[in-house]
């Protein structure tokens, strides 16, 4: 039995007493101002250790919380679902099923069938009509119904069930291949016959807004599967508008791309990574330059994905390529319109990562920080955002941005960025409030004592 | 697990000809000839980046495996049309690794290669050196004797040894069941902590087969490190056993020995963990 890694509490969340143990009240207003301990290194909310950020310890104990209609199939699906590729495990899909995953998603290509037939094997020991399975094939120009039809055979042999709950056409290359006459012929028959119960499309590459969109309003599809993600949503929201429209069910692929880190190249001076991958193609037959060319592409595509991972991972404080990737997944989760997002859980302590995000909101450290704090002190807390003060306030003193910034300084020991963002607010800082008569007495609708809090801060934030 | 028969797995031929060229490249002269068979079209060129452009989701399974580079063309003989996919794992053991997840058909014999299948009509893999070989049917079906002719002539043009990695050396061979070796990079048993690992399925005096597995000694101590505080430790005829449960297949313990860092699975208690890892690792 592995040990229990949760938070002392047991649920990953903060309690008062751990809270206070934490020195966590430092960054709740006047709590901390008062000159409670600095937070302890290894404790909840040591900023150092992320401040609960995302809840990256795994908690065995979470069920999947949300369920949403795949469009007009009408089976309540789980936010989280399972994508199969790379899938080694029978047990994986047994243990995500029985957090409440009910949506898997496979294809006759992922490890050459080998992932149909661990679902299939899992599927053994689940309640098959609770289940909905997807499955997708590569459909050739020139193949007709009877070889559709000898494909869904062999999938449904690999998954060991009697019916399919879809069979999508896999990366569809074009929007004319939708009309794909072997395959409609195939479904249409084997719908009938009850081995298919729907329809659909994936697409990945080139032109999938154009096909995809065109796919939802075709009439003759039922789901989608796409690509969404922070870095890749345009094209994906006019899918997305498109299948709403259109009642047709919503699922999402790649849903973690990013990373926080690129190596350039240097040609004159290759890591030793980049030197093995050059000797490596010039083994095979290829020349120094046409090698180099191929690892300046590469490190062109990484310096890209890092540009566009890096604005998401500063608004929501990811610093670590974990963190990365459950950020972005609780990202999708966000968005009602996409039913939902197939990730490829390989591993135990993944499903026990990405669970406990399902039905929960995305927050900025900051924001997650506040939240729990709220729950925690109630009247000693200044909540973020808040202006129900600032009509007592004669100088319009923005408190709860005051407030803010006395958290940066000592929540997150950002000492030098809190004070300049102060200093920044000059006539409206609460030097104002060093002389004044206390107006804002009992203007706080959370019962905090305004002024006493402002002295605090403005000596926290200019060091007086 | 192991290679063993498969059931046959539909996989058309992927014409490349209709493929998007998306951010492949081509490559010349870059495939080996292929006796007997004539190659109509170039050579498309992946690497671990953009191999997804040809294989989707498929891929995943590759760069888990570290693939280097993935090089594609068709291949005509007759009226038979393949496309031939040449995966450059980076060493035998990856490329075994990926070869026996993707198993699939009739065992054939193929001089030179460490291993082959065929799956008529659609399919035939080969495994040789550091390279796995895919061959899937686009135009023309493929019999059990024109897979072996032509893996055989695809395997003497493809470097490396046809003999099995000689990491599978380090699993004792006591009980061990004849085929069933292979190799999971990543996430052995479902667990983040056990990378790298060798295992084969075992099975002594009669009872029900296990698996028995031992970390690459590269990744030992590291795996060890990381399973202090994580798994329950016990102590053992003088060494330490950590253990814990693995979901629906009981327990997995693992040891040090003078041969590294050992271990089994699928003990349904702590005494029958511990008796089978000391017969296993001792």
């Amino acid at each position: 039995m592995a040990k229990d890694r949760r938070s002392p509490d047991g649920n990953g969340e903060i309690s008062r007493r751990n809270f206070v143990r934490a020195g966590g009240a430092a960054a709740a207003g006047s709590a901390i101002l008062g000159g409670a301990a600095a937070p302890l290194a290894g404790s909840p909310l040591a900023p150092e250790e992320s401040p609960s950020l995302f809840p990256s310890v795994p908690r065995q104990e979470a069920r999947i919380q949300t369920y949403r209609t795949l469009g007009r199939t009408g089976f309540q699906v789980s936010d989280v679902g399972m994508g199969s590729v790379p899938l080694r495990e029978t047990s994986v899909v047994r243990y995500a099923y029985d957090k409440g995953v009910n949506y898997f998603d496979t294809a006759e290509g992922y490890g050459n069938g080998a992932a149909e037939r661990a679902i299939g094997e899992a599927l053994q020991h689940m309640e098959r009509d609770k289940v909905f399975i997807a499955t997708k094939a590569r459909v050739g120009e020139r193949e007709n119904a009877e070889a559709v039809i000898e494909k869904v055979r062999q999938c449904l042999q690999r998954l060991n069930t009697d019916y399919i709950d879809s069979f999508s056409m896999h990366a569809v290359p074009s929007v004319e291949a939708l009309g794909h006459p072997g395959y409609h012929a195939a479904m249409d028959q084997l719908k009938a016959e009850g081995r298919v119960r729907f329809t659909g499309v994936s697409n990945h590459g080139p032109g999938m807004g154009e096909i995809l969109s065109a796919a939802a309003e075709d009439g003759r599809f039922d789901m989608m599967l796409l690509v969404y993600n922070f870095m890749n949503h345009e094209e994906s929201d006019q899918i997305i508008a498109a299948c709403k429209a259109n009642n047709v069910g919503t699922t999402a692929m790649k849903t973690s791309p990013g990373s926080l880190e690129y190596e350039p190249v240097d040609p004159a001076n290759l890591s030793e990574s980049q030197q093995r991958y050059i000797e490596r193609l010039t083994s095979r037959g290829q020349s120094r330059e046409r090698a180099l060319e191929r690892l300046q592409s590469q490190a062109n595509r990484q310096k890209d994905t890092y540009d566009k991972t890096r604005p998401f991972a500063e608004r929501y404080g990811i610093q670590t390529q974990d963190q990365l990737r459950l950020g972005s997944i609780h990202w999708v989760l966000q968005n009602p319109d996409m039913h939902t997002a197939c990730i490829s859980f390989t591993e135990f302590e993944l499903i026990d990562k990405v669970v406990p995000l399902s039905g929960t909101r995305l927050t900025s450290p900051e924001e997650h920080m506040l939240r729990q704090i709220s729950l925690v002190l109630g009247d000693q807390y200044c909540r973020h955002g808040c202006s129900d003060c600032l009509d007592s306030c004669p100088f319009q003193v923005p408190v709860s941005t005051v407030m803010r910034y006395a958290y940066y300084y000592q929540g997150q020991k950002r000492e030098k960025y809190a004070m300049s963002k102060y200093a920044a607010l000059k006539e409206k800082s609460a030097t104002l409030c060093l002389d004044c008569v206390g107006k804002c007495e009992g203007a706080c609708t959370h019962g905090l004592d305004i002024q006493t809090t402002m002295h605090q801060a403005h000596a926290l934030l200019t060091l007086a | 697990m192991g290679l063993t028969n498969r059931n046959t797995v539909l996989v058309p031929g992927l014409f490349l000809a209709l493929l998007p060229l998306v951010g492949c490249s081509s490559g010349g002269s870059e495939f080996p000839e292929v006796e007997g068979w004539t190659q109509p079209g170039e050579v498309l060129f992946y690497d671990a980046d953009t191999l997804w452009e040809y294989i989707n989701g498929a891929a995943e399974l590759f760069v888990s495996y570290g693939v280097q580079s993935c090089r594609t063309t068709d291949l005509s003989s007759g009226d038979l049309t393949v496309t031939v996919d040449l995966y450059d794992m980076g060493t035998p053991l990856n490329a075994y690794g990926v070869f026996e997840q993707e198993s699939s058909g009739e065992t054939v014999e193929v001089a030179g290669a460490v291993a082959a299948l065929v799956s008529p009509p659609y399919q035939a893999l080969l495994l040789k050196g550091s390279t796995y070989a895919k061959v899937n049917v686009f135009e023309g079906e493929l019999t059990m004797e024109s897979g072996q002719g032509l893996l055989e002539a695809l395997a003497a043009g493809l470097p490396g040894q046809a003999t099995p990695p000689a990491e599978f050396g380090l699993l004792p061979s006591e009980g061990l069941m004849e085929g069933s070796h292979s190799f999971q990079a990543e996430a052995f048993l479902g667990l983040t902590e056990l990378t790298d690992c060798v295992f084969a399925n075992y099975s002594r005096d009669g009872e029900e087969s296990w698996q028995g597995f031992v970390v690459l000694p590269d990744a030992a101590q590291e795996v060890w490190d990381h399973l202090s505080g994580e798994w329950e430790s016990v102590e053992s005829g003088g060494s330490e056993v950590k253990f814990r449960e693995v979901p629906y297949r009981g327990l997995v313990g693992v040891t040090w020995t003078d041969r590294g860092l050992m271990g089994v699975t699928g003990a349904a208690d702590q005494e029958a963990l511990l008796a089978r890892l000391d017969g296993f690792a001792h």
